[in-house]
């Protein structure tokens, strides 16, 4: 892994939230950054950066939250995606996948 | 959609802390350092390692903090303790603007109490939109509803909810057990329905229903919250007691809410009883068909509008009219009915005091509005104080709005103090202002509820924007490099803040001129109504009303009666002169009389006719312009002489002599019924004092039958009040079956009949002095600063040789000029505005040149030497002292 931190594209972090919890389910905060910090591979985040994110999917009603024990039996705040969340995932998915074509198209032409 | 939930969202989140994300961080932190331990890290170390993956703490949070909760209410707290720490270390500049707003904002919400009461407010009922008062019509003539008549019309009508009367007599009431005399009380009589229809609930017991008014009904009697607090000590057994009005025993069947005061605001109502009761206790005629005594009012039904039910009624008035045969034979037979809405129900006050108050309110909006202009030049002052400290803080980049909105916090947390204060001051004075406004029997509830602090509020925050806007602008204006500037030797100080400030000192001159020209009319006017000549003198007369009980009529109808009881009271000592007449100035005038001169008849109803004993004239301190008063020659066996006022002779003969000429009454002269002239007095007011009553023909009491109450007329030493108990005397001596039902001072009455001027002048002279107290503050707060700003100046002035009153006059030219301008700006919106008050004031135009010369007189004068003082203060420095200063 390299040990250079390379910066969360803006608006993306949500994305990844979203998609986390679409395909892991319930997820406490250190799981969830865990598993993004996994899953996109190169990428290593301050961690607590993950907290602010959370707040504003939640205030959306994209995700829910609730207390429970995490696997040492520690308390723990689980989230989970909600209904009207997937929906979002699935509109913020959509759009990235127009965005990267069209950069593409782009950049292809010029080169 | 989702920007509501959210904001929703942060609302809530205002109410929470910090505790679940700090807890959350804590417990990622675990399971990180839990995880660096697993790959075989040291725990110190492996702490150290999830400090570092987990990020920096405090940013987290901040931002958090700054997405959990709704920043603009953050904000405008840290503003509101911002401003409350200024308010600490400026005490003496808070305490002025909040006593300065305080009293305008007071002044408002004093006078929107008495408006609303007055006028405003419908009654206090359900649903008091849909009341009609109804007023019939045959042909072009009024006709009053008779008792059965309105049985009748109420059981067959279906257009309205219904029909209810209500009318008011004076009885003597008493009560079982009490000792002394009995007194004279306003009782209301009203039909069955009238509770049930006005909209109102029983507070203890019971209303009337159908069955309290049928004949040989039980007497019952409903009575008012006040009277069942002050007489019967607010106990239930109050319910089922027994009160005797005129000798009749009548049952306590229940107590009003205390918010009802019956139909007609400014008369509230203490004892209700049935209609039927009218019969004995003023008159039995009041239950035949031929005495129309009521004028009834109706609540409209939802669904039938009101159109319609006018329709309708009209109808079924003219039908009972043929059916019954009641109709005025020698009028046309076309009835109609016409409903008037009354929410307000019956009654003139609120007409009478629409204007007058309207015209306080504008006052009280003015000094409102002067309080404002002083308030925002203190603050603009204050701005030029803290200009360093704007200066820097947008030198290193605060938002210009961020700055604005904390400047307007400052203001609001000033004008919120000065209008908490304002509505306890108002609440404070209500009762003294109600007891200026009303007579001597009103009673006016004085509660501030909501809508007068709703009131309050929207002015409050109207003021915030007048006086912090301008300030709040001026003080952050880019560019302000120059403030940042230490020496203020070379300061030149801010453009558009000196605008601003001149702008309001010339405002502040111009709505100060026209209030105190405003006030200045109302008070003169006042005085000029009050000590006009009323063509009678007040001072030391005492006015007795006499009355009977319904089965001594005929003895208060007996002339002899009265002039009996006046010979004993002239024998007394301390009492000038006595006399009786039929009706007084200031009194009802009832007796139309039609006048017949040889050769031609005065159209009907031109003059009015009123009996007066001999003596009359000089107790009542009328003077006789020719001729003779009457006097004790007129016996009922003498020739038949009549005294004419003024207006009447010159009616009657032009303006040849009238003594010695002859009339008639009827419609044709006839010499054989001859009258003669005899005298010709001054013309007196009679409904009102603002006008003399027109033309007045006096009989004497001798030569004519009585056909109302006596008036006994005293003229005495000292207070007439102390000879009421000799006239209650002497009527008890020498005619104990009629009593003396009101006792009062002619002076009393004069006062009572000119309540609204009084008012007026009261309350507009307190604001003029007002205004005037406020232009002085802020006219010396602007000198005072304009002094300390130009102490450098000035010192090098004076250390240059400039002479003491050379610096005075330079201080002072600036504002000369502008109190100039503001006293021109002033006479023109004065002139336009006051043609407003015409009708208020009493011999006096609007445009008055006099008022206004005096006005400006005196607001320059207070301007001035409000001015000087600083302007001499700062002449009079040490030039060395004043170089010094920073």
């Amino acid at each position: 892994m390299s040990t250079r931190k390379s910066e969360v594209p803006y608006g993306t972090l949500d994305l990844m939230v979203l998609r986390t919890l679409d395909a892991m389910g319930p997820l406490h905060g250190f799981g969830i950054a865990r598993r993004i910090e996994q899953a996109a591979g190169s990428l290593t985040l301050n961690q607590g950066t993950i907290y602010p994110a959370l707040l504003r999917l939640e205030q959306r009603g994209w995700i829910s939250s609730k207390w429970g024990a995490s696997e040492a039996n520690r308390r723990a705040r689980y989230y989970s995606i909600t209904r009207a969340g997937r929906k979002q995932l699935a509109a913020g998915a959509e759009q990235w996948a127009q965005t990267v074509a069209m950069m593409d198209r782009i950049l292809e032409s010029q080169s | 959609m989702t920007r509501l939930r959210v904001f929703l969202v942060r609302l809530r989140g205002l109410f929470q802390s910090d505790a679940r994300v700090t807890e959350e961080l804590a417990s990622h932190l675990e399971m990180l350092t839990a995880e660096h331990e697993r790959r075989g890290l040291p725990p110190e170390e492996a702490r150290a390692a999830a400090r570092r993956d987990l990020g920096p703490v405090t940013p987290i949070c901040e931002s958090h903090r700054e997405l959990r909760r709704l920043p603009f209410v953050d904000s405008f707290f840290q503003d509101l303790r911002y401003a409350l720490r200024q308010w600490r270390s400026h005490p003496g500049f808070t305490a002025t603007a909040i006593l300065t707003l305080a009293l305008g904002i007071g002044a408002n919400t004093a006078i929107f109490q008495l408006l609303d009461v007055i006028v405003l407010r419908s009654l206090p009922v359900r649903q008091p939109e849909q009341f009609v008062r109804l007023q019939g019509y045959q042909g072009e003539y009024r006709r009053g509803f008779s008792y059965p008549l309105l049985r009748e019309m109420s059981a067959r009508q279906h257009s309205v909810q219904g029909i209810f009367a209500s009318r008011k007599e004076n009885i003597r009431e008493a009560r079982a057990g009490a000792r002394g005399i009995a007194s004279l009380r306003e009782v209301w009589f009203v039909s069955a329905n009238y509770f049930r229809l006005i909209g109102t609930d029983p507070q203890i017991g019971r209303f009337f229903t159908e069955a309290d008014d049928e004949a040989n009904a039980a007497p019952v009697a409903v009575i008012s919250n006040h009277l069942w607090r002050a007489e019967f000590g607010a106990q239930p057994a109050a319910v089922g007691s027994t009160i005797h009005l005129n000798k009749t025993a009548v049952t306590i069947i229940g107590v009003a809410r205390p918010e009802f005061f019956g139909d007609r605001v400014g008369t509230p109502a203490d004892i209700w009883v049935p209609l039927r009761l009218a019969g004995p206790l003023v008159t039995p005629s009041f239950l035949q068909g031929n005495v129309r005594w009521l004028s009834p009012m109706a609540r409209l039904r939802s669904g039938v509008p009101l159109v319609q039910a006018q329709a309708e009624l009209s109808l079924l008035w003219g039908q009972l009219h043929e059916e019954f045969g009641i109709r005025i034979l020698n009028l046309p037979a076309s009835y109609r009915m016409e409903l008037v809405p009354a929410p307000r129900g019956t009654g003139d006050l609120p007409n009478q005091y629409s204007r007058p108050l309207s015209a306080l309110m504008a006052i009280a909006g003015l000094v409102t509005l002067i309080a404002c202009c002083n308030l925002a030049n203190l603050l603009l002052a204050r701005a030029t104080a803290r200009a360093q400290e704007m200066g820097v803080r947008l030198a290193i980049g605060a938002a210009r709005g961020r700055i604005i909105r904390q400047l307007l916090t400052e203001s609001l947390a000033l004008s919120v103090a000065g209008g908490g204060l304002g509505l306890a001051l108002a609440a404070l004075a209500s009762s003294q202002l109600t007891a200026l406004a009303s007579g001597e029997t009103w009673r006016i509830p004085t509660a501030i509820d909501w809508r007068i602090g709703g009131f309050t509020l929207l002015v409050t925050l109207g003021c915030t924007v007048l006086f912090g806007l301008a300030p709040a602008f001026t003080s952050t204006r880019a560019g302000l490099g120059h403030t940042l500037h230490r020496d203020r030797r070379t300061q030149t100080g801010d453009r558009s803040r000196h605008a601003a400030a001149r702008a309001f000192v010339v405002a502040q001159v111009t709505l100060s001129l026209v209030l105190v020209a405003g006030a200045s009319l109302l008070v003169r006017s006042f005085w000029k109504l009050t000590h006009q000549d009323f063509g009678f003198r007040p001072k030391g007369v005492l006015i007795a009303t006499m009355g009977a009980d319904m089965s001594n009529i005929e003895d208060m109808l007996n002339t002899t009666k009265p002039e009996q009881i006046v010979q004993r009271l002239r024998g007394t000592p301390g009492v000038h002169l006595a006399a009786w007449d039929i009706a007084g100035p200031l009194g009802t005038i009832t007796g139309e009389t039609n006048i017949a001169l040889p050769g031609r008849a005065l159209p009907s109803g031109a003059a009015n006719a009123v009996l007066v004993s001999s003596g009359y004239f000089e107790t009542m301190g009328i003077p006789v312009l020719s001729g003779r008063p009457i006097g004790d020659q007129d016996r009922k066996d003498a020739p038949k002489v009549a005294v004419l006022s003024e207006s009447a002779a010159r009616l009657m003969f032009g303006n040849g002599n009238a003594v010695g000429e002859f009339f008639t009454e009827g419609k044709v002269f006839n010499r054989q019924k001859a009258i003669q002239v005899v005298g010709v007095v001054r013309d007196l007011p009679y409904s009102s004092l603002r006008a003399p009553f027109g033309p007045v023909v006096f009989y004497p009491t001798a030569q004519r039958s009585v056909n109302a109450n006596p008036e006994l007329v005293l003229r005495t030493e000292g207070d007439p009040m102390q000879f009421a108990s000799v006239v209650r005397q002497a009527v008890r001596e020498a005619a104990p079956t009629l009593r003396v039902d009101t006792a009062r001072t002619l002076v009393s009455m004069v006062d009572d009949a000119t309540r609204r001027e009084r008012l007026l002048a009261w309350l507009g002279g307190a604001f003029g002095g007002l205004a005037l107290v406020l232009a002085a503050v802020g006219l010396y707060g602007v000198i005072a600063y304009t002094a300390a700003r130009r102490t450098p100046e000035m010192g090098i002035r004076l250390a240059l040789g400039a002479s003491p009153s050379q610096v005075r006059a330079l201080l002072l030219r600036e504002i000369t000029v502008l109190l100039a301008i503001g006293l021109v700006l002033g006479c023109g919106v004065t002139l336009l505005f006051t043609r407003w008050l015409g009708s208020l004031l009493f011999d006096l135009t609007p445009q008055d040149p006099a008022t206004l010369v005096f006005a400006a007189a005196l607001l320059s004068a207070v301007a001035l030497a409000a001015g000087y003082i600083p302007a001499r203060r700062a002449a009079r420095l040490d030039p060395m002292t004043a170089l010094r200063a920073e």
